[in-house]
């Protein structure tokens, strides 16, 4: 899949501006502080409703305005087209999407038409950096390829805080003990239905990481993941009566603390390297193969899923890569997969042989130049 | 808006309070009303009055009713053996529309949600529980919305009411997920109680 064209208006510091991209290398180019992150942001709006920068849609309105708008002509297979439309207001705080003219009954069935992988400095910390971001790296993958997992997720998260609201309540004697149990019972359900899409994920996604990292590092070290979970034993994944049990075991601890202890919202993704935590003692340069290799594997991921591949978003990181992974980096993607590359200059650019079959995009002040 | 006399202002704003209403349709109806005769006005007002003062909950099941019982549990030829749970009165409402139950109904009036305070004291089930002592009821189905909060108070009935021998049943999915048991099609929802599943 790729996207034909973007339409800003009112977003970030775009006032009104229209970009065509080519369906295979865009490099983004523009000093800092021009707008090319905010390009990204918009792209990334359209495949998923929200900023990957973890902004709100407050902060993506143009300051002094009401309401942003981002459309996107997007290309599936078997040559498909989709006007997708996003827009905000901020006097309603109200978000709509649109598909091809039809307004969405619920943002959910908006995502996972545009697929996107996004790979920003930020990703650089992701093995050492706080579970959370590892889980959310693993809900914004899975999101885009399946439908159900976005609906058990969101419902896994509402279960869990009415039953922590029902903790707390519990233990300040406003609720009794057996009020706890319905939640239970449903939170053990959804829990291991999101910890078996995760668990099944990690476990397709690490072979091509494996794969991927060992053509980077010419195999002198094997990488690979796991899944860690609180109902995983064994690779053996509770069943949801188990679940119910090992909850009820600490209902004493849980009302005591006000929070449920264990499921998929405590989990993690561990990144190996020889067997051994990576968090540990991973160089710089490890870690650059490791998250490259995984930004690589969620592609091929995603294609093997929906035979698709996905947009391909590098923020700032093209020129943090040394010589090697940049041209693994472009043979993977060669003719295959459309992506957009940020950075500052476009004499750094490596590949000045490649650099006619690139579209080039010069960024000013929130327009083309 | 601010050089409109006060009343326009007050009355935009009364509107404005209700479910569903933004400023701009509170301000579209008042001129609306505005406009219309006296009494035609009279009548809403007398309407609105007369609702509030006359309606108020049947005391058997906590539907609307006019009075002690409401029609529901004045017809006659219900089976008062077959009780329907359901979360508000348009769910009754909903229900009947499908011409395919014919037992009574008790209105729970909401659904358990910490997260908003409301916990079983806060709903009609002490009330289902002394309707259940008398004995006549032999199956209840337990129709509360499908989505976390409904399905949370129907697993705490259920435990609640396993013990007095009554059959529990849940309305069978294959209602839409997460939405309202008011908004399902007469269809949809009269499949649902024809495969209630028990609990
Ligand atoms: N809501 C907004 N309204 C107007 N300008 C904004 C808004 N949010 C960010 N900006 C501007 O966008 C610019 C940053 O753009 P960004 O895409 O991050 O730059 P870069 O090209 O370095 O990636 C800054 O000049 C910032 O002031
Ligand atoms: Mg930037
Ligand atoms: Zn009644």
């Amino acid at each position: 899949m790729w996207v034909e064209s973007v339409r800003l208006r009112n977003f970030r510091n775009y006032f009104a501006e229209d970009v065509s991209f080519s369906p295979h290398i865009n490099l983004i180019v523009g000093s800092n502080g021009e707008g090319k992150t905010n390009l990204l942001e918009a792209l990334f709006l359209l495949a998923t409703t929200k900023s990957y920068r973890l902004a709100h849609e407050k902060e993506m309105v143009c300051i002094d305005r009401d309401t942003f708008y981002v459309s996107g002509e997007a290309v599936l297979q078997g040559d498909i087209k989709h006007t997708l439309e996003i827009s905000y207001s901020q006097k309603q705080n109200k978000k709509q999407a649109k598909v091809s003219g039809i307004p969405v009954v619920r943002l959910a069935d908006f995502i996972g038409i545009l697929n996107v992988v996004c790979f920003s400095p930020d990703d650089l910390n992701i093995i050492k950096g706080a579970p959370g971001l590892r889980r959310r790296l693993l809900d914004i993958l899975l999101s885009q390829i399946d439908r159900v997992y976005l609906s058990v997720l969101q419902q896994y998260g509402r279960v869990l805080r009415q039953r922590n609201e029902c903790l707390k309540a519990v233990q300040r004697g406003r609720m009794r003990p057996t009020e706890i149990w319905p939640w239970t019972e449903q939170l053990a359900t959804l829990a291991c239905q999101v910890t078996e899409r995760r668990f099944k994920a990690v476990n397709e996604l690490t072979t091509s990481y494996a794969a991927i990292s060992k053509g980077i590092n010419q195999g002198k070290e094997n990488l690979s993941l796991r899944y860690m979970s609180s109902l995983i034993k064994d690779s053996h994944l509770y069943t949801p009566t188990e679940v119910t049990e090992s909850l009820q075991r600490r209902q004493t601890e849980e009302v005591a603390r006000g929070i449920t202890t264990i499921g998929p919202h405590r989990d993690d993704l561990f990144f190996l390297i020889n067997g051994l935590s990576a968090a540990d003692y991973a160089s710089q340069g490890q870690q650059r193969t490791a998250v490259l290799s995984l930004k690589l594997a969620e592609m091929e991921y995603m294609y093997k899923v929906t035979g698709d591949y996905p947009i391909l978003l590098l923020d700032d990181v093209f020129s943090e890569l040394d010589q090697k992974r940049r041209q693994l980096l472009l043979t993977t993607l060669s003719g295959r997969i459309q992506a957009l590359i940020t950075g500052t200059e476009t004499l750094e650019w490596p590949w000045s042989g490649e650099r006619d079959r690139c579209n080039i995009i010069n960024i000013r002040q929130g327009k083309v130049i | 808006m601010h050089s409109y006399p006060q009343p326009i202002l007050k009355l935009i704003a009364e509107l404005a309070r209700l479910p569903g209403i933004g400023p701009k349709t509170a301000q579209r109806l008042t001129f609306y009303l505005l406009s219309r005769e006296k009494a035609q006005i009279a009548e809403l007002v007398l309407s609105i009055a007369e609702a509030k003062e006359k309606v108020g909950y049947c005391q058997q099941c906590f539907n609307w009713a006019v009075g002690g019982l409401c029609p529901l549990c004045q017809q006659s030829g219900r089976k008062e053996e077959l009780l329907c749970v359901v979360q508000d009165p348009r769910d009754v409402a909903a229900i009947e529309r499908t011409h395919d139950f014919r037992g009574l109904y008790h209105v729970l009036h909401g659904a358990i949600s910490p997260m908003d305070g409301i916990g079983p004291e806060e709903l009609k089930i002490r009330e289902l529980l002394y309707r259940l002592e008398r004995g006549t009821v032999r199956e209840i189905i337990l129709a509360t919305n499908p989505n976390i909060e409904g399905e949370a108070t129907a697993l705490y009935l259920a435990r609640l009411i396993k013990p007095l021998a009554i059959k529990v049943t849940r309305l069978a999915h294959g209602l839409p997920v997460g939405g309202d048991l008011e908004y399902a099609d007469e269809l949809t929802l009269a499949r649902a109680i024809e495969n209630r599943r028990e609990v």
